[in-house]
């Protein structure tokens, strides 16, 4: 018997290779093309914010959408594409921040090979070029440099006497490359203004109670600071929290990255100094028009220059001043986007 | 088994090394019995390192008020999952249970984001979600004998995906303030949510040691097969378990989202792990049958005071998870008592 | 699916343990029905469930879910447990990706020699020092994982030139995929290992009843050191494969399968209390977990749900796998 199963189990595997023998990609079907976004989670708003910005998209085409979440795990993600492009036979366009930037180079061969075109935000290593790749109409992102040191000027800025004290950093997960670019910015700032001290920096996750726990351990070793710098909102907003505990919301201002509403809401009450906001919504509206108008001839991708293929978009810069401003075009009403120019928005080329 | 021979033998059989540590005679005498005397030596070392290390700062009022009150939360947390791993299984659906009550404790409260607030009610409604979530996972056990590795991972993923979809990945803010006094408060500089946990690990400790229920616990633990023909409800007591631990994730979440002063689904994340470890190095034996309520606890305070420590001192982030592992795997080493384990596994 | 260990202590008459081996082989075949249901619900949903090119996407899928899980179901099945695969794999695939670079073809083997001898390390500190797994292995990953930091704190890639090297594994031979002939392999090494050579046989018998075991003369030490071992071993090579796949290294690419490991293997019905279960359960444990990752997407369940009905299906699946009749009491 227990060889009969085992002989089961062993032609089961078998087939599964055998079958591949025959492996031709998705086959072209009729239809509606299906726009699909493969990103980190659901379960954090900005992330929540792409879904949204999707299902507006597609509404305004009449095309379906489906969303794909990698959960922190890369092998989740490529395997949920390649799900997704057998679902569709192959007629789909794709939105992708991908899980790490080394996705990218599997992603990239696997649509190739599939002859589906996708775009890519955030993460892509510098030595990997989109253009080596037909079906990879281009690989946009935030400038996280510019982002980190935005909010580190503001928050100097805010110090009892300006441009002069002691700031905390609490870096995102270690290893990302957003993160690191956010403290590379932060780095630039520093440098830029001596008169500022960075005291010690942690690794926060992402994880708004770990900054909550991080921010009052640190006030034991360092209580005459002046500043807290963190990587993302959800981590700021567990600062914020634990300087309210030790009285000194307010006087020691936080700041962020992400724009979520929490974070203008602690701007405007003042403990908070800026944040940057990344509009999900534009994010995921532009990368897909942009791989439908190729998957539908509309961009001839092989003949858009390079700096068209790799590039940078200018984030929202959020501070005291325009709050108010921000919070009634972006939060009280849906921005009316165009996306006729795919690069109206384009700020620089990513080398 | 395990477990009762060692409640006859611990006391006559004293290891040479740990009685010249603690030559306190009766406290000392009291600490072996009580099987923690390793778990308080840790701690004594890893206060120790750091407080040589910080040059006292560690030892800080201030720096043990914080410990105290972040060890809390996770103490809750540890409280509950260790009863399951006593009785020989492990409760993985922490995260899970804790993201689903975050999520109604923002939207039941006084929030920005609806009209609801049900004030004090929110005690019993998270209390209650939480101990039907550990009521399901005791049933899957017993009733339909699942694993309860693989009956808790499912109810957390299950609970996890209700979570994000009942909060659409949104973030609640909460407004009220009724219990944020107990997060925050403090009694003689003690802060009241540490005492709120060491009440709960004294209640619970003084069932597992005085009552018949307590007993149980550990028969069932040490021999499940002897337990069950020596007359005891195997079934009833496992399910009263898990409910439990319900219970404790219920509160752990009420008060996290109340520190937090917030509510997201992903309040439930990065849970698991430090309990679980709390849990270890506690000396609760993941075999089940050894350790109690204050193990658990002094395993949790074990944790964060490492945590804290690492931060005071400074040390290089990308080295922190070594310096933990080494430290743990330290701790454990000069601490563990082999011989009421028999075969470590 | 023999009963290699023996019975599980006092609770094993003979009447029970004829009944036992008449009910013996229904799990393992329920299990092969779930998935079949399981395949035939998700082509009902989406024809293209069935096509070559998405068998071959869960064949991918479940092999790299199926070596590493193979390697942790060796310290299960004798009883331990090994929480230093998220740590180790981290470790791995960077190590791989920078060594490539220098040494070539030899990264493979350095990085399994490295992997084994973190193996070894991990069992002599159970086996010597007397640390639980739990305990050891948690503190061994956290080493590993600030070590995968040091040689490179942010992702690296692979340079195009190399993409040869790597294509050992990407590749395909006859148009099978590299990767499944190679964890086919795997899979037959791991089970005539464990089935069919003393040393893998006192895995079992060690994992079942460790006193007797050691009573009957079966050197422990030995066979828990070769289960961490096997299991490091196990983890480097899943390490290995998804650096290939996606062409760089990534200090951060352990960590989720610290739990999807474990999953993997007691899903397919192997008792975490050690001593039951096997190959085979593994094998089909990676399958559901596969299956069920691919299948959703492919009939398109909506992403906030997915979560959810993974975790009813796993609860489900080990209903049906789970072996009560060798194990006394469900912990």
């Amino acid at each position: 018997m227990r060889r009969i199963l085992v002989t089961t189990a062993i032609v089961l595997l078998s087939l599964a290779c055998v079958t591949s023998l025959f492996a031709t990609g998705g086959q072209e079907q009729k239809g509606p093309t299906t726009l699909a976004i493969s990103i980190r989670t659901l379960s954090n708003p900005y992330q929540n914010n792409y879904k949204v910005g999707a299902e507006a998209f597609g509404k305004s085409v009449g095309l379906p959408v489906d969303v794909l979440t990698t959960e922190a795990n890369s092998q989740k993600g490529i395997t949920d594409i390649k799900a997704e492009v057998a679902k569709t036979g192959g007629n789909v366009v794709f939105f992708i921040d991908p899980n790490e930037e080394t996705d990218d180079v599997a992603i990239a061969k696997i649509l190739d090979q599939a002859g589906v075109y996708f775009l890519t935000w955030w993460n892509k290593p510098a030595d990997v070029k989109v253009w080596n790749f037909k079906h990879w109409v281009a690989h946009v992102s935030f400038d996280g440099i510019a982002a980190g040191y935005f909010t580190g000027t503001e928050l100097f800025k805010s110090f009892r006497t300006p441009n002069k004290g002691k700031v905390f950093a609490i870096q995102g997960l270690l290893a990302n490359t957003p993160a690191a670019e956010r403290f590379q910015g932060l780095q630039k700032a520093l440098a830029e203004n001596t008169g500022v001290e960075l005291v010690q920096w942690v690794a926060g996750d992402w994880d708004r109670t770990k900054a909550y726990n991080q921010t009052r351990e640190m006030l034991i070793a360092h209580p005459d600071i002046d500043g807290v710098w963190c990587a993302n909102d959800d981590m700021a907003m567990g600062a914020i929290q634990a300087l309210k505990e030790a009285g000194l919301a307010g006087k020691v201002l936080v700041t962020g990255t992400d724009g979520i509403p929490e974070l203008f809401d602690a701007i405007k009450a003042g403990t908070a100094a800026a944040t940057v906001m990344n509009d999900a919504k534009y994010q995921t509206g532009l990368g897909l028009a942009m791989s439908l108008a190729a998957k539908q001839g509309k961009l001839d991708v092989a003949a858009q220059p390079q700096k068209y293929r790799q590039f940078e978009i200018p984030a929202v810069n959020v501070n005291k001043a325009n709050v108010d401003q921000i919070v009634h075009d972006y939060l009280d009403s849906t921005p009316n986007y165009d996306f006729s120019n795919f690069f109206a928005k384009w700020s620089v080329a990513i080398p | 088994m395990t477990g009762l021979r060692e409640k006859v033998e611990g006391g006559k059989r004293a290891g040479g090394r740990i009685r010249i540590m603690l030559p306190l005679g009766t406290a000392g005498a009291w600490l072996r019995r009580a099987g923690v005397s390793g778990q308080i030596l840790s701690l004594i070392i890893v206060i120790a390192i750091f407080a040589i290390g910080t040059r006292g700062r560690f030892l800080s009022p201030a720096n043990l008020q914080v410990i105290l009150s972040l060890a809390a939360i996770p103490t809750i947390i540890a409280v509950g999952v260790h009863q399951v791993v006593v009785l020989g299984g492990i409760d993985l659906s922490v995260e899970g249970v804790v993201a689903l009550c975050v999520v109604f404790v923002g939207l039941l409260l006084r929030n920005k984001f609806n009209a609801n607030d049900v004030g004090l009610w929110i005690l019993p409604i998270t209390l209650g979600l939480g101990g039907v979530a550990g009521f399901v996972s005791g049933i899957c056990n017993t009733k339909l004998r699942i694993p309860s590795f693989i009956g808790t991972l499912g109810m957390s993923w299950i609970l996890w995906g209700l979570a994000v979809f009942v909060s659409r990945g949104q973030t609640v803010a909460l407004l009220d303030t009724r219990f944020q006094e107990l997060v925050t408060g403090t009694v003689f500089g003690i802060p009241l949510i540490a005492l709120i946990a060491l009440a709960l690990v004294v209640f619970l400790q003084i069932i597992q040691d005085r009552t018949r229920f307590g007993r149980y616990l550990y028969a069932i633990g040490g021999d499940e097969v002897l337990a069950r023909q020596a007359g005891v409800n195997v079934t009833r007591i496992k399910i009263v378990v898990f409910t439990l631990a319900g219970f404790f994730y219920g509160l752990a979440a009420l008060f996290l989202s109340t520190r937090l002063g917030s509510s997201q689904a992903i309040t439930g994340n990065n849970l698991l792990f430090p309990a679980v470890t709390a849990v270890a190095v506690g000396g609760v034996a993941l075999t089940g049958g050894i350790g109690g309520a204050k193990n658990a606890a002094l395993g949790a305070l074990i944790v964060t005071a490492l945590n804290d420590g690492l931060i005071l001192l400074n040390v290089n982030p990308y080295a922190q998870e070594a310096v933990n592992g080494v430290v743990l795997v330290a701790a454990v080493a000069l601490t563990i008592d082999r011989r009421k384990l028999g075969f470590i596994k | 699916m023999d009963s290699l260990g023996p019975g599980n202590s006092s609770s094993a008459s003979e009447p029970g343990r004829a009944r036992a081996r008449r009910l013996r082989t229904p799990a393992i075949l329920y299990a092969i029905a779930l998935l079949v249901v399981l395949a035939f619900l998700f082509a009902l949903g989406n024809r293209n469930f069935l096509s070559a090119y998405n068998l071959n996407t869960i064949a991918s899928y479940a092999a790299i879910l199926l070596v590493v899980g193979l390697g942790q179901m060796c310290t299960i099945l004798v009883g331990g447990i090994d929480l230093s695969v998220g740590g180790l794999m981290s470790f791995i695939s960077v190590l791989f990706v920078v060594t490539v670079k220098v040494i070539g073809f030899w990264a493979f083997p350095l990085c399994l020699v490295t992997g084994a001898l973190v193996g070894y390390i991990n069992g002599n500190i159970l086996t010597r020092i007397k640390i639980p797994s739990f305990i050891a292995t948690l503190g061994t990953g956290g080493i590993l994982m600030s070590l995968a930091l040091l040689v490179s704190p942010l992702p690296v890639v692979a340079p195009a030139a190399l993409y040869g090297v790597l294509d050992i594994v990407n590749g395909s031979f006859l148009r099978v995929g590299n990767l499944l002939v190679l964890t086919l392999l795997i899979f037959v090494v791991y089970y005539i290992l464990l089935r069919f050579t003393v040393s893998g046989k006192s895995i079992f018998y060690v994992g079942s009843n460790i006193t007797m075991s050691w009573m009957s003369g079966i050197d422990i030490t030995r066979t828990r050191n070769l289960a961490h071992i096997l299991s490091s071993v196990g983890a480097s090579l899943a390490a290995i494969f998804l650096s290939c796949g996606q062409y760089g290294g990534d200090p951060s690419l352990g960590k989720v399968y610290i739990l999807n490991s474990i999953a993997a293997v007691v899903v397919g019905g192997t008792a975490l209390t050690g001593g039951t279960g096997g190959p085979v359960n593994t094998l089909i444990g990676a399958l559901v977990l596969a299956v069920m990752e691919n299948g959703m997407n492919v009939v398109g369940v909506n992403a906030y749900f997915q979560q959810s009905i993974l975790g009813a299906v796993i609860i489900v699946s080990v209903f049906l796998t789970f072996d009560r009749t060798k194990v006394s009491m469900i912990k």
